[in-house]
Formats: structure tokens, C-alpha cells, sequence
């Protein structure tokens, strides 16, 4: 009971991490270019990333509590999983906290599947290797997908809205489709393969035809209220022709943010209550047979920790983020944002844990290469390149230590 | 996590304009030059001489500063070589501007009073493919907003062919100033003849610079 009382702390203050420090990146560029103000950006980030971690956070967390190790290598001893997902956990969080007093940046999902991994390894070899390699493939993957796809999705808003004649019109000739895109697969996300307990797994055919409605919906909204705002009339002729398009994304960038936070919360909320996962099975059941769902109340508790962490932490670097970052002009952000929720929400519901912070970095590279944007600080590139590198042996080698100690302060072999 | 923010090196174009201008003020220089060289005032000349040094030492750091600022920093659609090469051309005006006013502090030479006009309309030509090219390099700025894309791409590349018409007409001028006083030769002693052929070199380098640096442009722009 003291083990799970202390990992339910230790894996809310995973997420309430997760939501005081990740979350600006969802949210930061709406507020950096007015389109939120930081309270409803609060809100806003609040709902969606609540709604992620769970509605769709289950496939990630399965991935982390038993798809990274062969749970059945402990079926004789149990409680050998409990001390190891333990300090799995122990350790991703003082990794987490020792990189943050360094000032340094750190991807909470490197350090959890590091961690996890590293129980693996010291308790002889048990793991899932094609699974590990499934997901270092996806690390690598992910931000090339993500960069791909901000790249295509800037190209296309350059070649047909900003070179067209008329971009004022192109805009909002095609801001409904872009809300189209983001609706249909939010929604296919929720719906397919959605939670069993919450009744959301439908089969392929209902789902796709239920999110084409819910998706046409949201699209026609757009169109009718762009053409009954009058905001044409109000935006033009203050900044030249390209302000009313850029207006018309800077909301649609309040859409796309929603979305990676969503995103986010669907792959990151497993950073923070995989291994709470396990040790809750093994702790109810007394095996380690993880047959049974993720019990929804870890979702709740971790879509809650990092709800709280952004309410209490958030402001300070929402705004440090929303500086005005004067080449993050609301056309770019959407095409990144765009281009990382999409990423990051595919490798959620194939169960795959991959950085959101990465892909958003891929996402933005890609913009860049379309000629959205000059420059790349590289001190930043080779930080984040170098956190990429130390974080999983890092991880792998503080648990090694915590779960041996562990063993010998409760008097079991090492072996 | 402050990654965003901290991923972008910013535009260099704003730096681009900003060393632009300066170069544009040494260009500007010429026509003060031209005039205390057409009215003899040698102290005139020595002051202006000076004004030129400083200001071509301030473009100098601007380049400087820009080439600091490229090297911790990724390209990421266009080619730093292409940045650094952009640069050292358009330095090169600056450079061309200032050796006018370090050749005409070299010897008192007197401008025979027929050649006043060709060589002021010569000198007001190059200042002026100058200007243009300083209109040019504020209006990339503006492009990068839109992605160097739609018609306003259009009207700037069609003002950077302008330049080329513009450096011809300089070049023009140039060789009818060169034909008068080649005409006037039995009036003038040759070191004259060669002080007035370096006036022409020098000042044919600070338009032939800004042409260079106007395909440079193109090429910045062009790229898809």
C-alpha cells in the first residue's frame, strides 16, 4: 500500500511536470500572437490535454507498463516488478528535476522509457526487444514524419494562399478544409480504437463515416462564420493584403494548439503513469499477467497532475515561450503545430511514446525548408541532440542503481 | 521547455538591409566629394575623405556582425555560402566608394569645366543604381513575410532587372565621359588622363558592385 500511495505521488508529480514545463509549447506561439489571451489558453490546454491523456492515453501506457519489458519474467515474484517500475519511476522524475535545475531540456518520454528499460536490463534481459526498437525507430521517425509533413502543409498554405491572388480569399476559401482535417482526425483518434471501458471502439466503417460528419460540421461552421464576421472588412488595409489571412490562421492556430495539446496528453500522460500502471495491476490482482485495460482513475490522475501543472507553473513559461517570436507568423505555427499534433497523435494510437517537443522541432525545420522560416540556432539543435543521447543511459543507469539498492535494503538477492 | 524561441536564429535579412543602408550612405558620400572636387576645395575633400573611412568601417562591422551572427546558425532554404558571397559583394561597393575618395585625395587634380556635366551625370547615374538597390533590399525583407512568394516577388524581380538597365546606362555615361575628355587630351597633361581614368574605374566598380549584388538578390528571392 506504502509502494503504490508513493508511486501515485511520484507519478503525479511526473505529470504535473509534464504540464508545467511541456505545455507551452502547445500553447505559447496563440499567446505569443494574441490569439489567446494566457488564461483561456489555460483553459483551453487544460480540456484538451485532460481529454488526450484520457481518451486516447491508454495505448501509450500499455506500451510503457508492459510493452517495453517481459512482465512475465516476474510471474514468480511480483513484487520484483513493483520495486522495478518503482525506480523506474524515481528515476525519470530525478532525472527530470536534475536536467531542470540545470537548465537543461529534457524529453520526459526519453526519460521514462530509459528508465523503464534499464529495470529490463539489469533484471536480466527481460524486454521486448522489437518493441524497443520499434520505438527508438519512432524517435528517429518521428520528427523526419513530422518535418515532412510541415513541410507540405507550409508549402501548400504558400503556393495557395500567399502567392494567390487574391489571399484574403484563398484563406478563407480554405481555412474550413484545414478545420476539416484537424476535426476528422481528432475525432477517428477518439472514436477507432478509442477506450473499451468508455465504450469508444468503434468499428472502422462507423468511425470513419462518424468522423466525416463531425468534421463536415466543424468545417461549414468555419465557412459561415467567416463569411457573416465582417472581419475581412475590419482586418484589411491595416497591415497589406496578407493581415486578413494571417488573421484568419491566427485563429485557426487556436484549433491546432488545442490539438497538440490533445496530442501531447494522449502520448505523454504514459510518461507519467505507465509504471503506476503496473504496479496497480500487480498490487489489485497479485500477478503480473496485464491482461486487464489501464484502470481509467491512473488517466484521470494523470490527465489531472499535469491540468494542475500548467495551472500552477504554466503562465511563467507560456509567457517566456509567447514572446513575440516575430518569424512564427500564425501561418507557419499552424503548419508546425499542425504538423506535430498529426505525428504525435499516429504514434499515440500505434502505442508508440515519442517526443512531442521533437516532433514540434521537426515540424518546425520542415516549415523552415519551405522558406517559412531563415534560420536554425544550432546551440539549441545540439542541446536538444545531446539530451537525445544522455537521457536513455542516463535513466537506464539511475534505476539500475535505485532498483539494486532497493533490492539490498529489503534484504532480496541480487542475481 | 523554451525550444521554440530558442530554435529560431532569426531572419538575417533585417541585418541585410541594416548593412545595406550603410553601404548606401558611403555611395551617397560621392556626390559631396564630387562636389568640393569640382569646386577645389582640397580641406572639403579631406573631411569628406574621412566622414567616407568611418563610415565604410561601420559597414565593415555590420558585415562583421552578420557573419558572427551566421556562424552559430543553420540556413535553412537558403545556402550560407550564398549569404557570405552576398555580402562580400555588396561590401565591395563600399570598398569601390571609398577608394574614389582615397584616389581623389591623391593629387589635385582639376576637372576641366566642359567635363562638369558628363562627369555629374555620370556620378548622379551610379548614385542612383545604388538607391534602387537599397529600395530592393527593403522590399526582401518584406517578402520574407510571405514566404518570397506571390506578386509582390513578381515586382521586386522585375526591380532588380531595373538595376541592370540602370548599371548599362551608368556604363553608358561613363564611356561618354571617357570619349570627352580623351577629346579635350591635347588640353590636359596624361596624369591628369590617368587620374580622370581612375575616377571612372572606381566609380564603374560601385555600379557594376551593386548589379552583382542585385543578381545576388535574385537569387535569394528566386529560390523555390
Amino acid at each position: 500500500m506504502i509502494l503504490l500511495i508513493v508511486a501515485v505521488g511520484i507519478g503525479l508529480y511526473m505529470a504535473w511536470n509534464i504540464g508545467a514545463n511541456d505545455v507551452a509549447n502547445a500553447m505559447g506561439t496563440s499567446v505569443g500572437s494574441r490569439a489567446l489571451t494566457f488564461r483561456r489558453a489555460v483553459i483551453l490546454a487544460g480540456i484538451f490535454e485532460f481529454a488526450g491523456a484520457v481518451l486516447v492515453g491508454s495505448h501509450v501506457t500499455n506500451t510503457v507498463r508492459k510493452g517495453i519489458i517481459d512482465v512475465n519474467a516476474f510471474a514468480g515474484d511480483p513484487e520484483v516488478l513493483v520495486y522495478g517500475m518503482m525506480a523506474a519511476l524515481i528515476s525519470a522524475a530525478a532525472w527530470l528535476h536534475l536536467a531542470s535545475y540545470f537548465g537543461q531540456p529534457v524529453s520526459t518520454t526519453h526519460s521514462i522509457v530509459g528508465a523503464v528499460f534499464g529495470f529490463g536490463i539489469v533484471s536480466h534481459g527481460a524486454i521486448h526487444w522489437i518493441t524497443m526498437a520499434k520505438i527508438v525507430a519512432s524517435w528517429v521517425i518521428s520528427p523526419v514524419v513530422s518535418g515532412a509533413l510541415g513541410f507540405l502543409t507550409f508549402l501548400f498554405i504558400r503556393r495557395r494562399i500567399l502567392a494567390a491572388e487574391s489571399p484574403e480569399k484563398a484563406a478563407e476559401r480554405h481555412a474550413p478544409v484545414f478545420v476539416f482535417l484537424v476535426g476528422f482526425i481528432l475525432c477517428l483518434s477518439l472514436i477507432y480504437k478509442g477506450l473499451k471501458n468508455l465504450h469508444l471502439d468503434w468499428p472502422v466503417g462507423q468511425a470513419l463515416a462518424v468522423s466525416f460528419g463531425v468534421a463536415v460540421i466543424s468545417g461549414l461552421a468555419v465557412r459561415w462564420y467567416l463569411a457573416h464576421s465582417g472581419a475581412r472588412g475590419r482586418v484589411h488595409g491595416v497591415d497589406g493584403e496578407f493581415a486578413y489571412a494571417e488573421w484568419i490562421f491566427k485563429h485557426l492556430q487556436i484549433v491546432t494548439a488545442s490539438y497538440v495539446a490533445f496530442a501531447h496528453g494522449a502520448n505523454d500522460v504514459a510518461n507519467a503513469v505507465g509504471p503506476l500502471a503496473a504496479i496497480y495491476t500487480v498490487w489489485t490482482t497479485g500477478e503480473v499477467s496485464m491482461k486487464v485495460p489501464v484502470p481509467i482513475w491512473v488517466l484521470l490522475l494523470g490527465g489531472g497532475g499535469i491540468v494542475l501543472g500548467l495551472a500552477m507553473f504554466g503562465r511563467r513559461v507560456i509567457e517566456t515561450v509567447g514572446k513575440r517570436i516575430t518569424e512564427m507568423t500564425p501561418t507557419r505555427g499552424f503548419a508546425a503545430e499542425f504538423a506535430a499534433a498529426t505525428t504525435v497523435l499516429a504514434c499515440s494510437k500505434a502505442g508508440l511514446p515519442v517526443s512531442t517537443t521533437h516532433a514540434l522541432v521537426g515540424a518546425v525545420i520542415g516549415v523552415g525548408l519551405a522558406r517559412g522560416l531563415a534560420t536554425l540556432q544550432m546551440s539549441t539543435v545540439r542541446s536538444i541532440f545531446v539530451s537525445w543521447i544522455a537521457t536513455v543511459p542516463a535513466t537506464a543507469l539511475l534505476t539500475v542503481l535505485i532498483y539494486l539498492g532497493t533490492l539490498l535494503v529489503t534484504g532480496r538477492p541480487i542475481v | 521547455m523554451d525550444f521554440i524561441r530558442k530554435l529560431f536564429g532569426g531572419s538575417p535579412y533585417g541585418m541585410l538591409v541594416e548593412h545595406t543602408r550603410r553601404v548606401h550612405d558611403c555611395v551617397l558620400l560621392i556626390r559631396p566629394i564630387v562636389d568640393a572636387l569640382l569646386e577645389e576645395d582640397v580641406d572639403r575633400l579631406g573631411q569628406l575623405h574621412t566622414e567616407m573611412s568611418r563610415t565604410e568601417h561601420e559597414a565593415d562591422e555590420i558585415k562583421d556582425k552578420i557573419r558572427d551572427t551566421l556562424a552559430g546558425v543553420r540556413m535553412l532554404s537558403v545556402g550560407k555560402n550564398e549569404m557570405t558571397a552576398f555580402l562580400a559583394v555588396q561590401d565591395s561597393i563600399a570598398d569601390a566608394a571609398e577608394d574614389f575618395s582615397v584616389v581623389v585625395l591623391l593629387r589635385h587634380t582639376n576637372m576641366h569645366p566642359e567635363l562638369h556635366d558628363d562627369f555629374l551625370a555620370f556620378v548622379n547615374q551610379v548614385i542612383s543604381v545604388s538607391e534602387q538597390l537599397l529600395t530592393v533590399a527593403q522590399d526582401i525583407s518584406l517578402l520574407a513575410e510571405s514566404a518570397f512568394t506571390g506578386p509582390e516577388t513578381e515586382r521586386v524581380l522585375a526591380a532588380i532587372d531595373r538595376i541592370g538597365a540602370e548599371e548599362w546606362k551608368a556604363d553608358k555615361l561613363q564611356r561618354d565621359f571617357s570619349r570627352h575628355f580623351y577629346a579635350l587630351e591635347k588640353q590636359l597633361d596624361p596624369t591628369t588622363l590617368v587620374f580622370y581614368d581612375k575616377y571612372c574605374q572606381t566609380l564603374s566598380r560601385v555600379a557594376n558592385s551593386a548589379e552583382s549584388t542585385a543578381k545576388f538578390m535574385r537569387l535569394l528571392i528566386a529560390r523555390k
